[in-house]
C-alpha cells in the first residue's frame, strides 16, 4: 500500500480503488442484489400494482422451483447430468493430464496439446454444432456402427439427455485438464518415482502421492466444469432440441415470458445449487478457496 | 555370498548416444561401494538400471545370481535414495517411514514397531509424529534413510543426497552413513562427484568417465596408484608434466619434458618414444634442500606464480610448461616453512617413487580429460 501510495499518489490510488469499487459493486454485486429482490417479489402483470399494497416480499417463486412437477425434474435432472458430466471428464482428465505431465514437454505431447487447444479457438456454438452432425440419426457416428454391424436401426443421441451430456464433456474438459495440469506439474517426479521404488503398485502411487498432491486442482476443475456443464445453454439448446431441455432453458423460458421474478427466482436457486456445489467439493477434497484459486 | 550385485558388459544407449559403455563389476553383500565421476560420466544411468527405473540395452544385472531383467522398480530388492530426498510432504515422519510396509500390507501393529526401530536407529526417537517441513536438512536425510532401509533392501542405492548439505553437516553426515552401512550390513552403492565423499567413506570406488570405469579399487589405491590419466587428475590435486619416454626399465621410466629428465614410476609399462604424462601429488614435492630431498630425487626448477595460504597447509604454484595448470607444492604449516615470494625461481623435487608416468588423456579411448 506505501509502495503504491509512494508510486501513483493519494489521488491516483483513489481513482484505482474507486474503479474497482464501482465495477465490483455497481457492475457485479449491484445486479444481482436487485435479480435477489426480484426474486422474492411475485410478478405483478400490471406496471401500477408494482411497489403497491400487492408487491410483497414471498417465497412462492422459490416455492415453485420444488413444487411444480416439470420443473423439479429438469432441475434435478440438470443437476445430476452435470455432476455426471463432471465425473466422466474427471475421469478422462485425470488419466491425460497425467499421461501429459510425466511425458515431458517433448515431440508428441505438444501434438496432442495443441490437438486438445485448437478446437477451443474456435467458437463453442460451431463445435457443437459439429457435435450434432456427429450425433445426427445418420450422422457419422450412427453410419459408422450401422457399417460395423453392431447396430441395424441409427441410434437416437440428439434430443436425448445422453447427446447433451456427451456434448457437455466435450466442450468443458479442458477446464477440467488445465487445472488438472497444472497441479501435476507441480509435483517432483521423484516422489512418484520414490513410492514405486518402495514397492508401490501403479494404483497406490496415485492414491497415495498423486491424488492428495493434486487435490486443488481435482477441485477447482469439478467446480469450473460442474459450474459451466450446470449453466450451460446453447450445448443442451443445440443437442437436447425440444425433449432433453435444461434448466437454463427454464429460466430462459420466464424471462422471455416477461416473467421477471420467477426467472429471477429460478436463476438464484441455480446459483445456490452451484455454491452448495462448491462448498461440498471443499468438504470432500479438504481444500481451501485460497488452494483453489492458487 | 548370497546377495553379490554383479553387472557384467551393462550398456545403456539412448537414440545414438552411449551413457553407460559395457561395465562390468561385482559388490560383494554388505560392501559400501561408489561410483565416482563428473557429471554425465553415465553413473546415475547405472544406479538407475539397478533400481530398474531404465532397462540396461545389452548386459545383465544380477543380485544373488539371480538376473533382474525385467522386474520393476516396486519389486526390485533395492531401495534408492534420491538426491532430493523425495520424501511425502503431505504424510507425517512416521507414515513416510512405514510407508514401503503399508504398501506391502504390513500390519499396523507390526508397521508401528518398524518405524520406532528406525527412528531409534537414526536418533530420531519422538519424531514419528512431526511433519516433513519440520525437519532440519540432516534430519531429513535421515528420515529418507530410514524409509529406504525400512523395506529391508538388499542393495541401499544413494544418488547424492548430501551434495544439498553444508560442509559441515556433510562431513558428519559421512560418518553418520558409514557407521549406518556398518550396522546394517546392507550394500551401499553410492554415486558422487564429491571425490572426498567417495573416498571417505568407500570400501572400494569405481571411477567413472565417459560411461566407462577407468579403475576400480580402494580409496588408497586410486589415490596412490591411479591407473590413467583421468584418475590421476580427477581424483585429488595431481601435477601434471608432459612429455616423451626415452627409457624404461625395472619398473621405472625416464621422461624428457621442458624442464629437463625426469623419472618416475611405469606401472603401465610405457615404452621409450611414447607420448606421456607424469604427475605427481603436490603434497610430494618439496623444496629442493628441504627434508627428504636426496641426490636420487627428481629436480625442476621454476618461477614462483603466486602463495596460497590455507591454514594447515601453504600451497605454492610454481609456472608450469606445456600444461595451463601451475605445478602445485603443497608445504606443511609446521613452523619451519621457509619464505617464498611471488617471482622469485625455486628448486624443487620429489623422489621417482612418488611420481607416476601414465599415456596421456584419451590415449585408451576417445578424447577429453575432467573438466
Amino acid at each position: 500500500m506505501k509502495e503504491a501510495l509512494q508510486r501513483f499518489g493519494a489521488a491516483g490510488v483513489g481513482a484505482i480503488l474507486f474503479g474497482v469499487a464501482f465495477w465490483a459493486l455497481m457492475l457485479i454485486a449491484g445486479p444481482m442484489l436487485l435479480m435477489v429482490d426480484m426474486a422474492f417479489h411475485p410478478y405483478l402483470p400490471n406496471p401500477a400494482d408494482v411497489g403497491g399494497p400487492k408487491d410483497v416480499y414471498t417465497v412462492a417463486n422459490f416455492a415453485k422451483v420444488f413444487t411444480d412437477e416439470l420443473n423439479w425434474k429438469v432441475f434435478s435432472k440438470t443437476m445430476y447430468s452435470s455432476i455426471l458430466v463432471t465425473i466422466i471428464a474427471l475421469l478422462i482428465g485425470y488419466p491425460l493430464s497425467f499421461i501429459l505431465v510425466r511425458s515431458g514437454r517433448s515431440g508428441w505431447v505438444g501434438i496432442l496439446m495443441i490437438g486438445l487447444l485448437i478446437p477451443f479457438w474456435v467458437n463453442e456454438i460451431l463445435r457443437t454444432f459439429a457435435w450434432q452432425l456427429l450425433l445426427a440419426r445418420y450422422g457419422f457416428i450412427n453410419t459408422m456402427l450401422m457399417n460395423l454391424g453392431l447396430t441395424d436401426d441409427p441410434i437416437a443421441f440428439t434430443n436425448t439427455d445422453f447427446g447433451v451430456q456427451v456434448g457437455l464433456v466435450y466442450a468443458y474438459i479442458l477446464f477440467m485438464i488445465f487445472p488438472l495440469y497444472s497441479t501435476m506439474e507441480s509435483l517432483d517426479p521423484n516422489q512418484v518415482d520414490a513410492a514405486r521404488d518402495l514397492g508401490a503398485p501403479f494404483w497406490r502411487i496415485h492414491w497415495d502421492i498423486v491424488i492428495p498432491h493434486s487435490k486443488p486442482g481435482i477441485a477447482s476443475g469439478c467446480i469450473v466444469t460442474f459450474m459451466l456443464a450446470a449453466g450451460s445453454y446453447i450445448v443442451p439448446e443445440l443437442l437436447g432440441g425440444t425433449r432433453a431441455i435444461w434448466f437454463t432453458k427454464l429460466i430462459y423460458l420466464q424471462f422471455d415470458a416477461i416473467n421477471w421474478n420467477l426467472g429471477a427466482a429460478y436463476a438464484f436457486s441455480l446459483v445456490v445449487m452451484c455454491l452448495l456445489f462448491i462448498l461440498l467439493m471443499m468438504a470432500i477434497f479438504r481444500v481451501t478457496l485460497k488452494d483453489i484459486a492458487r | 555370498m548370497a546377495n553379490d550385485l554383479e553387472l557384467i558388459d551393462v550398456v545403456k544407449k539412448f537414440g545414438d548416444f552411449t551413457a553407460v559403455h559395457g561395465v562390468t563389476v561385482t559388490m560383494p553383500q554388505g560392501e559400501f561401494f561408489s561410483f565416482l565421476g563428473p557429471s554425465g560420466c553415465g553413473k546415475t544411468t547405472i544406479l538407475r538400471m539397478i533400481s530398474g527405473f531404465i532397462d540396461p540395452s545389452a548386459g545383465v544385472i544380477r543380485l544373488g545370481g539371480r538376473d533382474l531383467n525385467g522386474i520393476g522398480p516396486n519389486k526390485r530388492p533395492t531401495a534408492l535414495i534420491f538426491q532430493n530426498l523425495a520424501l511425502f510432504p503431505l504424510m507425517s515422519v512416521a507414515d513416510n517411514i512405514g510407508y514401503g510396509l503399508m504398501v506391502r500390507g504390513v500390519g499396523k501393529t507390526e508397521r508401528r514397531q518398524v518405524v520406532d526401530r528406525m527412528l531409534e536407529l537414526i536418533a530420531l526417537k519422538g519424531y514419528g509424529d512431526k511433519r516433513i517441513d519440520e525437519l532440519s536438512g540432516g534430519q531429513k536425510q535421515r528420515v529418507a534413510i530410514a524409509r529406504a532401509l525400512a523395506v529391508e533392501p538388499k542393495v541401499l542405492l544413494l544418488d547424492e543426497p548430501l551434495s544439498a548439505l553444508d560442509l559441515k553437516l556433510r562431513q558428519h553426515m559421512r560418518q553418520e552413513l558409514r557407521a549406518l552401512q556398518r550396522r546394517t550390513g546392507v550394500t551401499f552403492i553410492y554415486i558422487t562427484h564429491d571425490q572426498g565423499e567417495a573416498l571417505a567413506m568407500s570400501d572400494r570406488v569405481a571411477v567413472m568417465s565417459q560411461g566407462r570405469i577407468e579403475q576400480i579399487g580402494t580409496s588408497t589405491e586410486i589415490y596412490n596408484s591411479p591407473q590413467t590419466a583421468f584418475v590421476a587428475a580427477f581424483v585429488g590435486e595431481n601435477n601434471a608434466i608432459g612429455g616423451k619416454v626415452t627409457a624404461a626399465e625395472y619398473g621405472y621410466g625416464a621422461i624428457d619434458t621442458p624442464f629437463g629428465r625426469l623419472r618416475a614410476a611405469n606401472p603401465r609399462g610405457m615404452k621409450p618414444g611414447e607420448e606421456a604424462v607424469l604427475f605427481v601429488r603436490p603434497e610430494r614435492v618439496h623444496l629442493a634442500g628441504q627434508n627428504g630431498a636426496n641426490g636420487s630425487d627428481n629436480a625442476l626448477e621454476s618461477q614462483v606464480l603466486d602463495g596460497v595460504f590455507e591454514g594447515p597447509v601453504a600451497n605454492i604454484l610454481l609456472a608450469n610448461q606445456g600444461d595451463a595448470r601451475p605445478i602445485t607444492v603443497t608445504l606443511t604449516n609446521d613452523g619451519a616453512t621457509p619464505r617464498v615470494s611471488r617471482g622469485e625461481r625455486r628448486r624443487v623435487a620429489f623422489s621417482p617413487d612418488d611420481a607416476i608416468l601414465l599415456p596421456p588423456y584419451g590415449a585408451a579411448h576417445g578424447a577429453g580429460g575432467p573438466a
